[in-house]
């Protein structure tokens, strides 16, 4: 009767340390509401994983060879081959977009590409620390604030660290409201989160708005070719819902297209939590640089910001800048609240969601842009 | 430029450079479509 201890004696220290993560993501998801959708399937995913002999993974069994691992499985089929679940989340999240604040207001786009300055900042950091250059731009690539991103760009990448680097984008996009106040009270003094900012938004026609994600696939496809999967998930997503005949669809992709993917993603990057190459230092430091990302980030969006009302007329509250982070629509909100924090009549809200929206497009980009040039570089 | 740090450099240099194009093309085409909005009504 020696096999029914077999996994008790074959537990490690990792294992149990990967336990208490898998229960502290499972706490967060349900009592922090933290990301809920996907920090839950991760958090029990890395306990099922960590399980001695689990068969959730692949095992070597002795007198049958490889017996598959349906966690594994869904790993291979789903994100390794073709990055198949990170994509087709894109088409949810594009049907789940509104481009209007953006179409209304086009110079908000510009606050999308400042803000992913901190993914490049952290990319040097992560290489002053030793990790590779695909490594780096991997952690870098959490700086996109946008999970499904971060992933694909570290899985085509080939980093070692995809599970670290998922849990680091969920968690800190699930705690913008936290670390972006922190970030844009360094770089702006109360005065300047005053400014107001008059909303006069021109009005947007339909044909505009089924323009706009057709031309910006075309635009990528051919200025950063190696962004096409990306942007145009994203932009066949938001397609969908703005062409106004496919409502069902649209619904469809927005609910339970997203709902099952999610529940999916979540559950098979927890495949890559195995104990042995999640409990290392490089993992800590990931976490560290992660939160960094989001630092950068914001605090580049704010210094744009600056930079840009040494030339117009019309100041920009500063703080738009930092809503041009993907992390849609927590940002937008962030900004909101601050605003009104500095003054009480101070509302931002619309030029800070046109802010997130471009962050989104163009966090998109960025991940396309890094698999571009990476390998060019190695 | 040829250690990693180095290269990370390069990849921060592009990679801006790289974005902001696309931004810009993504914003004319923003002010197009409105324009084109504007001439019509």
């Amino acid at each position: 009767m020696d096999f029914l201890l077999d996994g008790l004696l074959a537990t490690t220290w990792k294992q149990l340390v990967m336990f208490g993560v898998g229960s502290l993501l499972i706490y967060l998801a349900i009592a922090k509401k933290l990301e809920p959708s996907l920090l839950l399937p991760m958090g029990f995913g890395a306990i099922l994983v960590n399980l001695p002999f689990s068969g959730a993974v692949t095992q070597m069994m002795t007198g049958i060879g490889e017996v598959p691992g349906i966690l594994d499985w869904l790993f291979h089929f789903g994100i390794e081959a073709a990055e198949a679940m990170p994509l087709l989340l894109f088409i949810g999240i594009g049907a789940m977009i509104d481009f209007g604040p953006l179409l209304a207001n086009p110079k908000l786009i510009l606050f999308g590409a400042a803000a992913q300055w901190g993914i490049f900042a952290t990319i040097s950091l992560a290489t002053l620390m030793g990790f590779s250059l695909v490594d780096a731009a991997s952690i870098g690539i959490i700086g996109a604030a946008d999970g499904p991103t971060s992933i694909l760009v570290s899985q085509v990448l080939g980093s070692t660290y995809i599970g670290p680097i998922a849990i680091a984008a969920y968690s800190y996009m699930a705690l913008v409201p936290i670390i972006q106040p922190f970030a844009i009270k360094l770089v702006t003094t109360k005065k300047e989160r005053m400014i107001r900012m008059p909303y006069n938004p021109r009005s947007v026609s339909k044909r505009s708005k089924i323009l706009f994600p057709i031309i910006v696939t075309i635009v990528s496809g051919y200025v950063a070719p190696a962004s096409v999967s990306l942007v145009g998930m994203l932009m066949f997503g938001n397609l969908i819902r703005e062409c106004t005949v496919l409502d069902t669809l649209s619904t469809a992709a927005q609910t339970v297209l997203v709902n099952l993917v999610t529940l999916l993603l979540g559950i098979t990057i927890a495949s890559t939590m195995k104990a042995d190459a999640f409990v290392t230092v490089q993992t800590v430091m990931i976490m560290a640089l992660g939160l960094l990302a989001f630092v950068f980030d914001t605090i580049a969006g704010v210094l744009f910001a600056k930079v840009l009302n040494l030339f117009v007329k019309q100041k920009v509250n500063p703080m738009i800048g930092a809503a041009g982070i993907s992390a849609f629509p927590m940002s937008a909100r962030v900004i909101q609240r601050m605003g009104q924090q500095a003054d009480p009549q101070n509302h931002l809200l619309m030029h800070a969601v046109g802010a997130n929206v471009a962050g989104q497009i163009a966090s998109v980009i960025a991940g396309g842009v890094i698999l571009g040039l990476v390998p060019g570089l190695l | 430029m040829d250690t990693v740090f180095g290269k990370s450099l390069t990849l921060m240099a592009q990679g801006m450079v790289g974005i902001f194009v696309v931004i810009l093309i993504i914003f004319f085409v923003l002010l197009v479509l409105g324009k084109s909005k504007k001439a019509k009504e």
